[in-house]
Formats: structure tokens, sequence, C-alpha cells
């Protein structure tokens, strides 16, 4: 027996009450972590889902010319002299930027026109398993160009040339086969011809020259106007068209859910605090007498104030291993509801102690102001209750 | 022993004053039973509480042996509490979901570390001492009225005080049990502790070495 022995019983012998309330802050923990597990997995899905949308970062030569283009019409800009970038240089120096870690995909693209069958297309030369990153909208019958030999073309292209996968066509005299067939994505490319990066600069005397770059950087908190700069300072003589609205957007909506769970999870545990101290407090007043006995025997006030800290402890300990317990599964149940893979949570066991330590300490500080009210109780005033 | 001069205690309900204790001058000396008599409101209670710590006079002196109340900290009180006083009340105040031997070791389990082995046994001994030997376990609610009153008796005792003061403790009790507390006294009085008791009753009184009547908050004879 110890100055223990008195929270610890209590709390035992009003087995009922700690449980109803054990179990109404378990509750609090419950939902806040359950929201936090939930919000971090929405929060990593959507970013991964919002990265298929593809690139955000788009290097251009610099170029004096005015650009004029309006409602998708381009109007070029009126000198028909293209520029281009050197691709090992640029490609490099992207790579090798401060923020490197955030880069996932770097794509650079050669453009040119080619005759096929009597008829102008665009051909489009890539990289093929950088594109493949940043391209994972594409839905493609058949596969992805493996060889220099092989091309994909877009829905419009093969059902135009009535061409389809497997089939062989001629470009700038060369032989390619058609390794797929892209379903139409709505957009330009589905009058392309892609084809190998550097297949495609070897034809047509292009050697190591790109049109653009597209880079794919994109994180929950990246910092992506320090990317921008950073790719800027890299390469100079280039235009950089970073698609900031598209990016402030996903950012946001990232955010925004981790917010709200936050927010909420403040305002659970908060009720929760409340009614711990509420039921501190109605205790303090119900158990006067107690404390009379125990000041006249020689407790000190500290003494006082720590049964009843213990005793706020105790709960919030039980509480917090209950409240992470549950919380671990709710979570996975909530993301089965909401067709999630749950597949990055995981138990940890530091996280839970951490979870457990932090509710002992809100228990004891929203109990703190109870405690210190029954350790204030004088002797002659817990008389009067006697 | 324990003396007080000039003692005086009001209370305040409100704006009405009450004069409870009155320029209460008394000496105690070391080894003395003594009853303290008197009429229902007299101030009895009052006086007890006051010599016992528990409640802080208005004005006046009063020591224990050369310690002062008036002039020291929370902290030499509270020891004084827990080592040289004891306190039973009329309504035992047993703790309800500690057992009777809990109970009894309350004033020695302030600290963190467990009570010593060697308190536990003297526990059993003053259990033993007030006719409670085999109800080490029970519960105060598994114990009778006057059973209970005992179980405050020895937790009087374990920490080996110097003095004991009683309000009323056989208040509560039927006459059987309040000759068996009051011979307890007796004893305890013989082996050389200081008992300070208030009483109603003349017969309880009997048992003193020493009757101090009071009326309207000072003392009569
Ligand atoms: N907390 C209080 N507030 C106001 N007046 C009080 C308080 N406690 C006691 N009194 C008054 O002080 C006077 C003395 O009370 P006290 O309890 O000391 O009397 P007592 O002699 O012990 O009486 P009893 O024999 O009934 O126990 C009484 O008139 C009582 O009404
Ligand atoms: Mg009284």
């Amino acid at each position: 027996m110890n100055i223990f022995t008195i929270p610890f019983k209590n709390l035992k012998v009003k087995f009922f009450k700690t449980a109803i309330l054990i179990f109404v802050f378990a509750i609090g923990i419950t939902s806040s972590v359950a929201l936090n597990k939930v919000s971090s997995t929405v929060s990593e899905a959507l970013e991964e889902k919002m990265n298929k949308f593809g690139a955000n970062i788009l290097v251009y030569p610099k170029t004096d010319e005015i650009n004029i283009s309006y409602g998708g019409v381009q109007l070029g800009n009126l000198s028909y002299e293209v520029k281009y970038l050197p691709e090992t240089d640029v490609v490099e120096k992207i790579r090798n930027i401060e923020f490197n870690k955030n880069i996932s995909a770097v794509a650079p693209k050669l453009v040119k026109a080619a005759k096929l069958e009597d008829k102008l297309v665009g051909v489009v030369g890539i990289v093929p398993q950088e594109e493949i990153k940043i391209k994972s909208y594409w839905n493609i019958s058949g596969k992805m160009i493996e060889r220099g030999d092989e091309v994909i073309i877009g829905s419009n292209i093969a059902k135009k040339l009535n061409k389809n996968m497997g089939d062989k066509i001629q470009l700038y005299g060369s032989n390619f086969t058609i390794s797929g067939v892209i379903e139409s994505t709505g957009s330009e490319e589905d009058n392309l011809i892609f084809a190998n990066l550097h297949q495609l600069q070897n034809l047509t005397g292009e050697t190591n020259k790109i049109n653009f770059v597209e880079v794919s950087a994109l994180c929950a908190g990246c910092p992506i106007e320090d990317i921008v700069n950073q790719i800027k300072v890299a390469i100079p003589d280039s235009e950089i068209n970073a698609v900031q609205k598209l990016v402030k957007q996903r950012m946001s909506a990232v955010h925004f859910v981790e917010k709200l769970a936050a927010i909420l999870s403040g305002v659970i545990i908060f009720i929760a605090c409340f009614m711990l101290a509420i039921f501190m407090l109605s205790s303090v007043t119900e158990r006067k007498k107690e404390i009379g006995i125990l000041r006249a025997v020689g407790y000190s006030k500290s003494n006082i104030f720590i049964i009843f800290i213990t005793e706020a402890l105790l709960i919030g300990i039980m509480s917090g291993l209950v409240g992470y317990t549950s919380g671990y599964f709710l979570s996975f149940k909530i993301l089965d509801i909401l067709h999630i893979e749950a597949g990055k949570i995981t138990f940890s066991f530091l996280e839970s102690v951490l979870v457990v330590i932090a509710v002992g300490l809100i228990a004891i500080i929203s109990s703190s102001l109870p405690a210190a009210k029954a350790a204030k109780i004088t002797p002659s005033e817990a008389l009067i209750a006697l | 022993m324990l003396s007080t001069e000039n003692l005086n205690k009001f209370y305040y309900n409100g704006k009405i004053e009450t004069h409870v204790l009155k320029d209460l001058t008394l000496e105690i000396d070391a080894g003395e039973f003594v009853a303290i008599l008197g009429k229902s409101g007299s101030g009895k209670s009052t006086l007890l509480n006051i010599l016992s710590t528990l409640m802080k006079a208005d004005s006046g002196k009063i020591c224990y042996n050369d310690i002062n109340y008036f002039d020291v900290k929370e902290k030499e009180l509270n020891k004084l509490r827990n080592e040289e006083f004891s306190v039973i009340f009329q309504f035992h105040y047993l703790i309800p979901y500690l057992t009777a031997l809990e109970n009894v070791l309350l004033p020695c389990s302030k600290s963190f570390t467990p009570v010593k082995k060697e308190d536990i046994e003297y526990a059993k001994e003053c259990l033993d001492k007030v006719g409670l030997n085999g109800k080490y376990d029970r519960l105060p609610n598994q114990l009778s009225g006057g059973e209970q009153q005992r179980v405050a008796i020895a937790r009087a005792l374990i920490k080996k005080p110097k003095v004991i003061f009683a309000d009323e403790p056989t208040g509560n009790l039927d006459a059987e049990n309040s000759m068996i507390v009051a011979n307890i006294f007796k004893q305890l009085n013989n082996e050389g502790y200081t008992i300070l008791m208030v009483t109603h009753d003349k017969s309880m009184a009997d048992f003193a070495e020493r009757i101090i009547t009071m009326k309207d908050g000072q003392i009569v004879n």
C-alpha cells in the first residue's frame, strides 16, 4: 500500500462510473486516431490520383517572340524558326536541382511532322519509361513502346488510317511496328504518333534536341514554387510554365482533408477533456469527506493533488490504450467503406505509446484544476462536510 | 504540553457573527486523560478542532510544546497531524473502499514507497488491541458501527502519537460498545497516551482524570 492505492481502489470500486468515463474518453481518442489515420491515407491516395492527371511543370526554350494562341488555336510565334533545348544537359540539370527528391518524372519530348501514306502526321519522340509515369491516364490496348522500331498511336489516327496493333508503318523511310493504340483521351494526343525519342532524333537529324520537357513534381506539401525557381536558375535560357492553378487546387484539396481532420479531432478531444474535468470536479465535491479524513491524518495539499491527478492519469492511460486500438481498427473499416486501399496503415508500437502518453498528459492537464481545488480544501472546510 | 491563552474563535454566516470561543485559556499536561463536557453548542468541537490543528483560531495563543500554531507553516501542521496527534470523530470516518487494515495504515501511506512491513505488523497489533483480530480485510460496510469506531481508534494509534483527540467517540454507539471504547481509552491512557475527549455523557466523562466543563465558549470549572 502506498499513496497510489487510494486512486487505484477508488476507480476500481466505482467500476461502472470509471468504465463509462473511460468509454466516453476513449470514443474521443478513437475518432481522433481514426480520423487522422484515414485523412493521411486519403490525402496520400488523393495525391496519387491527382498525380495521374499528368505533369505540372513544362520547360520550354526561351523565345523573344510573343507566343500567340487563343482558344486552342495556335497562331504560333510567327517566325517559323523552331528553337530546341539540349536533351542530356537539360534533363541532367533538372534531375540535379536541390529539391530533386520531389521530382517524380522528367519526360523530354521532340515534336516532328512526318508523311504517312501521303498524310501529314505529328510524331512525338518520348522516353517511354518516363512518359508512362506522367501518362498513367493512358489506356493502351497493346503495350507501351519498348524497342526503337516501335510506335504507339492515338485513337483518331488509328481510325483514320485504319491501323491497328501489330500493323507496320513507314516513317522517314524506316519501318515501325505499332505496339499499341492509345484509347481516346479527348486531347491532342488522339491525333499523334509516339515514337522513341532517340530513334526520332536520329532519323530527323536532330541529335540531342528536344522541344520541351514535362516535369512531374508533386507531393503533399511540395514547395512547387521553389522547384520552379530552382529549374529556372539551373536552365537560364528556358521558359517555365508551372500549371500553378492546378497545383494549388491539388494542394488545397489535400490540405483540406488534413485540416478538417485536425479541427474535428481537436473539437472531439476538447469535449472529452471537458467531460473529464467535470467528472473530476464532481468527484472532488463528492469526496470532500474523504479529503477531510486524509488531511486529518496528515496528508498534505500536494498529497491530495497527487491522488486526484493519478486518478485522471489512470483514466487517461486506459482511454488512450482503448482509443488507439479501436481507432486503428476503425480506420480500416472507414477506408473500406470509402473504397480506399488501407495498405499504408500500419500498427506502430511507438505511435501507440506516444498516443497513450499524450492522452495521459491531456488527462492530467484537464484535471489539474479540479485536483488543485481538492488540494485547496482545508481540513476545517472538509470538517463541515463531515 | 498543550496550552491556550485567550483563544477566540468566530464563525461568520453571511452577516451573522457567532463568537464561539471567548478568551479561552487552558493547559493540558502530558499523560492526562481529559474529558470536555458541556451543552450542545457550547463550543466543545470547535475547541477540539482548533487544538488538533484542523481549524484555525482567530486570536490568542495556542502552543503544543513550544510550537506556536500561529507561527508555523502548513508543512509543520501536517507533520503534527501525522505524527504527534490523532483525531477520532463521532462518525468513525473510514474510507469506504479500503479494508480495515488499509484504513489503519492510511497515515503511513502518504508517500510513493510502499508501507513498511513493521508498520503492517503494528497495524495488525493495533486492530488486535481494539478486539478486531481476524477482521483485517473487512470493508467498513462489513463491520458494525462499534467495530468501525474501533478501526478508527486503531488508525489513531498507528503512528504512536502523543495526543489523541476524540470528539464524542461514543456518541453513535450503544451502551455496551461505549463501555468497550471507554475501556480502550482508559487502557491507552495507562500506556502513556494523552487523551482529550469531548462527550455529552457523564458516565463516559467519569473515565477521565480531569473534567473540563464548557459553557458559552468558556470553561466554567
Ligand atoms: N461552520 C459553522 N458556521 C457557523 N456557526 C457554526 C459552525 N460550526 C459551529 N457553529 C456554531 O458554533 C457553536 C459551537 O459549535 P460546536 O460544534 O463547537 O458545539 P459543540 O459544543 O460541539 O456542540 P455539540 O455538542 O452539539 O456537538 C454552535 O452555536 C454552532 O451553531
Ligand atoms: Mg460537537
